[in-house]
């Protein structure tokens, strides 16, 4: 006949507990950064559509820009437009002011990420035009 | 081929004056002397002697004195055998007699004896065992004829046996029972919570995926705070150009004065105007000023140029 004394059984039980314990507070905490992890990804993502949506739309840009082209006050005006992998470049050796006015007005309201520009007064009636637009 | 071990047997009795004499690991069989217990014969209208275990404290109440109690009870015929006992006065008694716990092999109370006694037995000195109306009792060697010496050699011991409690002096077992029990209880509880914040931290997890996929994020988070951080540099620096560029085509310029030029690259604004006075600059320039613009003049005859980082 031999027992375990219980205060061992006891001793036992409370380093489990402690145990446990430690390892629900090693959980909670896990869960508590995850949760902010995915609430910093969420917020990320987003701002990163949106701004995606706005800057990083290859099509949506050129698509544009050619719409703006073809406008009759534009279109006149002789604007050439030149697409490479990393934009396009809209140049006219002379353009009245009012198609630059135009052009430009709807350049700078729009969200076209402007690399470049240069407008050069001709006379007094018509200037040159160099646009960069980047993607 | 194991063969099984006799167990020496010993009696149990507080006046005995010689201790048994085993070897180390020798385990004994105890028989309790009757000195050693309360022990009563009663007829319980009960089935079960489970049943009769909840009532042995109230069956011993005004018999017993004052002290801590460990109760058994087994069926005899029609009639419950119950019995009360000090487990602390027995250990001290095993301490006395040198027999370890772990020695002990079963515990008996000398009602195990009762075939045996057709005759009384001398126990010590002083005392006799018999066998009276059923129950195995001492009495006095003065009051029985007992020629003969109690002999354990021999002695078939029944099944009714007890359990020591090693510590039940330190705290009772329904107690243990009852402490460990909640404390398991609490364990599980604890363990159940873990799982539960395990499941809810793969949700998290899984939604986080979901996000990733519906927005086609980069795989790092490094990666997409890279790809943020250069957006939100491009929508500042298109902002400050859009505001820079709206800052100078508001300018009121005087009559002579004309934009020449409008040139941005490399993250630099300039602007050239031309036929400008030092009048006319200084108008310009307080124009400017007030708009929060900054910039760097430079005039070359009568071409003011106004440098502005982006």
């Amino acid at each position: 006949m031999n027992q375990i004394n219980p205060l061992h059984i006891g001793a036992v039980l409370v380093v489990l507990l402690a145990f446990l314990f430690f390892k629900l507070s090693d959980a909670k905490s896990s869960l508590q950064e995850e949760k902010l992890l995915y609430q910093e990804s969420k917020n990320l993502a987003l701002q990163l559509s949106s701004l995606k949506e706005i800057y990083g739309q290859k099509e949506k840009t050129l698509l544009s820009v050619k719409r703006l082209l073809s406008q009759s006050s534009i279109k006149s005006s002789g604007v050439t437009m030149q697409q490479s992998k990393e934009g396009l470049i809209l140049s006219a050796k002379s353009m009245n002011l009012t198609a630059l006015n135009s052009l430009m007005g709807k350049l700078i309201n729009g969200s076209y990420k402007i690399a470049a520009l240069n407008i050069e007064r001709v006379n007094e009636s018509h200037a040159s035009l160099k646009v960069e637009i980047k993607w | 081929m194991r063969f099984k071990k006799e167990h020496a047997k010993f009696f149990l009795d507080p006046l005995a004056k010689s201790a048994p004499s085993l070897e180390a690991s020798q385990k004994v069989d105890l028989v309790l002397s009757p000195a050693l217990y309360w022990v009563k014969k009663v007829k319980l209208p009960v089935k079960k002697s489970r049943d009769v275990k909840r009532l042995l404290p109230s069956l011993f109440e005004d018999l017993l004195p004052e002290g801590n109690y460990s109760y058994h009870a087994y069926k005899s015929g029609e009639e419950y055998l119950i019995f009360a006992y000090e487990e602390q006065r027995i250990l001290e008694l095993l301490f006395k007699f040198g027999i370890a716990f772990a020695q002990i092999g079963s515990v008996h109370f000398a009602q195990s004896l009762g075939a045996f006694l057709e005759t009384p037995r001398r126990i010590n000195e002083t005392q006799a065992l018999l066998l009276k109306d059923d129950l195995v009792i001492i009495a006095p060697l003065a009051w029985v004829d007992a020629q003969e010496e109690l002999e354990m050699d021999g002695v078939r011991l029944s099944n009714n046996t007890i359990r020591l409690q090693q510590y039940g002096h330190i705290v009772d077992s329904s107690s243990v029972n009852k402490i460990s029990i909640a404390l398991l209880l609490l364990a599980f509880v604890v363990g159940a919570e873990i799982f539960v914040t395990h499941m809810k931290k793969a949700e998290v997890l899984s939604k986080k995926e979901e996000l990733f996929t519906q927005y086609k994020l980069q795989a790092t988070m490094m990666q997409n705070r890279s790809l943020l951080a250069g957006y939100l540099s491009t929508s500042k620096e298109q902002k400050a150009l859009r505001e820079a560029f709206g800052a100078f085509l508001s300018l009121k310029l005087q009559r002579q004065c004309r934009i020449k030029r409008m040139e941005y690259k490399a993250k630099i604004l300039k602007v050239t105007i031309s036929e400008v006075t030092p009048q006319s600059q200084r108008a310009i320039t307080s124009q400017l000023q007030n708009k929060g613009v900054v910039f760097t003049p430079k005039l070359f005859k009568t071409n003011l140029t106004l440098e502005v980082k982006i």
